[in-house]
């Protein structure tokens, strides 16, 4: 009962302190003048005295520390305090800020898209014999990159006809349908319906259904287009990743002053790791769900120019995102943990 | 070859400080039904004369443990004037703190016995 009423004593010192520092500060000052009276009357010098009282009651900012750890809930408290100071820091270096998470931004942008592209290309090649000499036609309506218009039955007829270039022609149609038989319910999946000649015209044959094979020009080179792809990809990550690790490190590096000062205030190596992967993580996710935003909307695009690349091919963008994460955090952190090591004295003159 | 081995400081003073807290608590209780309203430094002084000079409270854990002793609601603690007309915080205890420290006082001498009993090997 007296433990409870305690934590909700703290809990509530946390939010609204009952008791000031200004308050607290004032009873260990006096504690440290009648300590030094005492002192005095024992035959000391006041000098001395006020040296054997300091010996003997421990220094007021120590006191203090432990006393706003019991004043309040101390994760808590010191979490709420890195908080408003990581915030400030934010705001201060709002064009670090910004650069941090532009670079993140076109970093996970930059490197989904590609790396999307590289996966449908170049990896992963469409499931046919020579996927190269496979082409969608179709037609478009306003101002779109999309073949989204449709095809009558008669224009493909047309074409079909009319064409000279081609194999063959199928016609297809993508859509949801719901595939069921007597033993499994009915399913929802993405498929298409073609035309008898789709088949043949790939070179595969149905599992089911033999006779639905009928028969039928062109050649594209991706395959040149999908290399120079897979360069671009390397040398967009390795810039973003560069990129990136500089404009943190440097920002932490900023740092290293205050990373001092507060060591030689007495700061636990753990609140310091904690102060430092804090703003460095606000960064990083801002800049990671701006990148993520940014390569949805680029794969979107994508999506209307090359058929099989999905607008959001998960592995990819939380592999990539991953990536800049792990380095965005260690660009942060390398920093700190130098400025912790060097000698306090020292690193107050850092410049 | 001669092998040194260290503990951690930051262990050793935690388990001294677990040790002394309960006692502490019990400590200042007692002080406070003794002798009434008492600022922080007189409680560590008469504890230290108490203790002919063998327990000296620096302000990190008397008063800390005055804190955790008021959000507990066993004492209260006001501002006053004291002797040499200085403000001071004056302690005093509650009804609580009165019970508790009966409670205490009891569950200490029960268990003081019972050490007593087993280190001189009488039982």
């Amino acid at each position: 009962m007296r433990i409870l009423r305690e934590w909700v004593h703290r809990a509530l010192g946390t939010l609204v302190p009952r008791r000031r520092d200004r308050d607290l500060e004032e009873e260990l000052r006096l504690h440290l003048e009648l300590a030094t009276d005492d002192e005095q009357r024992r035959g000391h010098t006041l000098e001395d005295a006020v040296r054997a009282a300091r010996i003997r009651a421990g220094g007021v900012s120590q006191a203090m520390d432990v006393l706003r750890d019991q004043r309040g809930l101390p994760s808590i408290d010191a979490l709420v305090r890195d908080l408003r100071f990581g915030l400030r820091v934010l705001t201060k270096d709002r064009w670090i800020t910004l650069a941090a998470v532009v670079a993140l931004a076109i970093g996970i942008a930059a490197n989904n898209t590609v790396f999307t592209i590289v996966n449908a290309i170049l990896l992963r090649d469409l499931p046919f014999d020579e996927p190269d000499r496979i082409v969608a036609i179709g037609t478009r309506a306003g101002n779109v990159r999309t073949l989204n218009a449709g095809v009558s039955y008669a224009d493909f007829q047309d074409w079909r006809a009319a064409s000279q270039t081609f194999e063959g022609l199928g016609a297809m149609r993508e859509t949801t349908m719901n595939v069921g038989d007597e033993r499994v319910g009915p399913e929802r999946f993405v498929g298409s319906y073609i035309s008898a000649n789709a088949f043949g015209l790939v070179g595969q044959r149905p599992m089911l259904l033999d006779d639905l094979l009928a028969a039928s020009d062109e050649r594209v080179g991706l395959r040149v287009f999908g290399t120079m792809f897979a360069v671009f990809a390397f040398v967009a990550l390795l810039l973003a990743t560069v990129g990136l690790y500089a404009v943190t490190a440097d920002a932490a590096a900023r740092r290293t002053r205050e990373i001092g000062v507060r060591v030689a205030l007495g700061a636990q190596a753990k609140h310091i790791w904690w102060l430092v992967t804090r703003s460095a993580a606000w960064q990083l996710a801002i800049g990671l769900s701006i990148g993520m935003v940014g390569a949805t909307g680029i794969g979107q695009l994508l999506r209307s120019v090359l058929i099989g690349t999905s607008a959001m091919d998960p592995v990819t963008l939380f592999a990539v995102a991953g990536l800049l994460a792990v380095v965005g955090l260690s660009a942060c952190l390398l920093p700190a943990r130098r400025a912790m090591r060097l000698d306090p004295a020292a690193v107050l003159r850092y410049e | 070859m001669e092998k040194w081995y260290s503990i951690g400081m930051p262990n050793r003073e935690q388990a001294k400080a677990d040790v002394l807290q309960g006692t502490l608590d019990l400590m200042v209780l007692q002080t406070l039904e003794t002798l009434g309203a008492l600022h922080g430094y007189a409680i560590a002084a008469r504890l230290e004369q108490v203790s002919g000079g063998a327990l000296q409270l620096n302000m990190g854990t008397l008063y800390p443990a005055l804190m955790r002793l008021e959000q507990r609601g066993l004492v209260r603690g006001n501002w006053g004037t004291t002797d040499s007309n200085r403000k001071a915080r004056f302690y005093t205890l509650t009804t609580a703190g009165r019970r508790q420290l009966a409670k205490e006082r009891h569950a200490w001498d029960r268990m003081a016995a019972i050490m007593r009993t087993l280190l001189r090997g009488e039982a």
